[in-house]
């Protein structure tokens, strides 16, 4: 069986995470992804995460693998006029195009949504974007972290009391919630183009879809207290990290009809909050989450990046997966039974698969491939 | 700001798509609250979303929310009930589910076939890492704002229903996209797994030693967030003849030297409010991030100009779906009156 989007061709300008995950998810879900680099812009992530020195000369670092995987891989100068007609011939026998450009340079290489449905009627263009394609910000760069910030995230995060917190480089939070819904958008925009033959051009903005994800707090801007902590009134009665005697931490919540269960698990006087601190302090974090679950109660050690690794298999699937060779990459944030989501090849070297694209889909003969190779309008790896 | 609620345009993508949500009476608040956002993006994208169940004790601002747009059905008869997708929690479809919905998301919070025990958004958010990442290391690990992690398995849960929307004519029975808050948590954290290798430490939350940290200015809060190749027009915004030391010169430098560089910004930022340095920023094309409320966006120029927020026939403020499609706005349908028909019932 083959996956839902099997069919489709994608052709990914999409970078880093917010752009490469989105495609990475259609691809998962049967696409045929194609990623277009050029000789002169490569994602960054083929140089960010490397620490190898090989990486910089076209390697392939695994930030890049883990985001990239299940695409093919070519290399177009679009800067150049024979370069953006090759692009727009591939555009032709494409039914969408994913891009994560800084505003303003997809219309500098004349490749903005008017000249691409012009190559392919009923073509769906992706633009996510850290604004939004129009209004005074539109030109405003950012990082996920950026987003947090302007778009209200970072004003609800932080312990009670205290300044604001963001997620950071390590995280970025808002790019990576931006990659699922920005698939989820593309999908619904192919299913209508499969019932009506109408394109589209979605213009995704992660500062709007950061500020969606705190909805609630726009309904009630006068209820909404700006930093609680990890405290969330009036949904869980107690809710709390507390250290154990191992110095690890360990997340508890307590509901308002769980209080006669956490009175017996964790005896004694006083708030109940200061003795399930003074209890868990008493035990290592292991035995204090095994204790408080046993006796119903939410709780769980916090683990970083390896301890969360453990449970792969056991409370956990999809969301990490090894290529064949043992890569560890990105996974699947869902899953599905009838037609499954699967990863069926590792990430391409830069321009590793020009010109059998080209040809395939393109059309174009061996001698003009060979051409453009010389004359560095393309880039075979 | 535009107004929403009672006028809705017609002809959306999901039109005709009939939609039910329904869980098990023990479901938990997050599993509801994801399925809710993922009814909530369909709803504004055209389907017809129902959500069944008791009437909440309250229609705040979270209820408005999530289920602007839909119907409420007080009861709900699982055999019986006729739609394209049911979104459901794992209990419920270990119950039967909807029998004669085409489409099933199931929302859990562990993966299928992991051992019951009780767990929390809070508690996946620990297990999966998103803890650890966040906050002060002197302190405890702090979660982010609002309902982040049931609204990202619900953003899992729509993309899954759309795919599966998709695949209707190539597959020959129903399909069920299983959606699980932890391998949704660990995907958004997938930068703290070893895809370096084993031998790499995994990021941890550092706090004020932190590359991008938050810093005070005159009127607020502004995250210093740049890249390597900023640093130059940074120094330039900032104009502070200290950033131009020879031990700052390299990023290996300055990351020995963060609180330095975070002391000496800050105190320019604080001669200036959010709204000069977001100009300075937009200008030198730095991503600095200046802290808004939700209650000061929705003045925000940027804001007004997509018409972003919606106010609603109760005087309340709600988001729309955050696309434009071909330029046009999918605003949120009217909220429920939930607590009128329930009273009506009785």
């Amino acid at each position: 069986m083959t996956g839902p989007l099997h069919g489709c061709r994608v052709l990914d300008l999409g970078i880093i995470t917010a752009g490469a995950a989105t495609s990475a998810l259609l691809a998962d879900l049967g696409a045929e992804v194609i990623k277009v680099e050029s000789s002169t812009y490569r994602d960054p992530f083929r140089i960010w995460s490397s620490r190898d020195p090989n990486d910089a000369a076209g390697g392939m670092p695994p930030y890049f693998r883990a985001t990239n995987r299940n695409k093919v891989g070519i290399s177009i100068d679009l800067k150049k006029d024979e370069g953006r007609e090759v692009f727009l011939r591939l555009a032709g026998q494409s039914d969408i195009v994913v891009e994560n450009f800084r505003r303003g340079v997809l219309d500098r290489l004349k490749l903005g949504y008017p000249v691409l449905e012009s190559a392919k009627p009923g073509i769906i263009l992706a633009s996510i974007s850290s604004q939004g394609e129009t209004g005074p910000d539109a030109g405003y760069v950012s990082y996920g972290t950026t987003l947090e910030a302007v778009a209200g995230l970072a004003w609800r995060t932080g312990y009670a009391g205290d300044e604001p917190v963001v997620s950071g480089r390590d995280l970025n939070y808002p790019d990576q919630v931006a990659a699922i819904f920005a698939a989820g958008m593309i999908v619904t925009a192919w299913r209508s183009r499969l019932e009506t033959g109408t394109g589209s051009h979605l213009d995704l903005s992660q500062r709007e879809l950061t500020s969606f994800l705190s909805g609630e707090a726009f309904a009630d801007p006068d209820e909404e207290t700006p930093r609680q902590g990890n405290a969330q009134p009036p949904h869980h009665y107690l809710q709390e990290c507390f250290r154990a005697a191992d110095g690890v931490w360990v997340a508890v919540t307590v509901d308002g009809d769980q209080v006669a269960s956490l009175d017996r698990a964790v005896p004694g006087t006083g708030a109940p909050e200061a003795r399930l601190r003074t209890w868990v302090a008493g035990r290592s974090a292991q035995q204090g989450a095994d204790d408080l679950t046993a006796a119903g109660i939410a709780a769980a050690v916090v683990l970083d990046g390896t301890g969360m690794m453990a449970h792969a298999g056991n409370l956990w699937s999809t969301a990490m997966l090894r290529l064949d060779e043992g890569a560890l990459v990105k996974g699947f944030p869902f899953q599905l039974d009838a037609m499954p989501l699967r990863i069926v090849r590792d990430a391409p070297k830069a321009g590793a698969d020009t010109a059998e694209v080209l040809a395939r889909v393109g059309g174009y003969s061996e001698a003009e491939i060979a051409d453009f190779a010389g004359r560095g309008v393309i880039e075979i790896a | 700001m535009i107004r929403s609620g009672s006028d809705r345009p017609g002809n959306r993508p999901l039109d005709g798509i009939r939609i039910v949500e329904a869980h098990s009476p023990d479901a938990p608040l997050d599993l509801r609250l994801a399925g809710a956002l993922a009814g909530r993006i369909a709803a504004d994208l055209g389907a017809a979303v129902s959500f069944s169940g008791p009437p909440p004790s309250r229609r705040d601002g979270l209820f408005a929310f999530l289920n602007a747009g839909k119907r409420w059905i007080p009861a709900l008869r699982p055999d019986r009930s006729a739609a394209d997708v049911a979104i459901v929690d794992d209990r419920l479809f270990a119950q039967g589910g909807l029998a004669k919905a085409d489409v099933t998301a199931v929302l859990s919070t562990f993966a299928a076939g992991a051992p019951a025990m009780p767990a929390s958004a809070f508690t996946v958010m620990a297990l999966g890492g998103l803890l650890d990442i966040v906050g002060d290391p002197e302190r405890e690990p702090l979660r982010l704002g609002g309902h982040q992690m049931a609204y990202a398995a619900g953003l899992a849960a729509y993309t899954g229903i759309a795919a599966a929307l998709c695949g209707r004519g190539k597959r020959t029975s129903a399909e069920v996209v299983r959606v699980n808050m932890l391998d949704t948590a660990i995907w958004l954290n997938w930068k703290s797994a070893p895809v370096a290798g084993a031998g790499e430490p995994p990021p941890t939350r550092s706090g004020r030693a932190a590359e991008w940290q938050v810093l005070r200015c005159a009127d607020g809060y502004v995250v210093l967030v740049y890249q390597e190749g900023d640093w130059a027009a940074l120094k330039s915004l900032v104009g502070d003849p200290r950033l131009e030391a020879a031990h700052l010169e390299t990023r290996p430098g300055r990351l020995m030297h963060l609180r330095e560089i975070a002391a000496i910004i800050e105190a320019a930022f604080m001669r200036h409010t959010r709204a000069e340095i977001r100009a300075r920023a937009l200008e030198k094309r730095l991503p600095l991030g200046p802290i808004w409320s939700p209650r000061e966006l929705d003045r925000d120029e940027q804001t007004l100009a997509r018409a972003f927020l919606c106010r609603m026939d109760e005087g309340m403020t709600l988001p729309r779906l955050p696309v434009l499609w071909s330029g046009r706005a999918f605003p949120p349908g009217a909220i429920p009156a939930v607590a009128i028909e329930a009273e009506a019932l009785s």
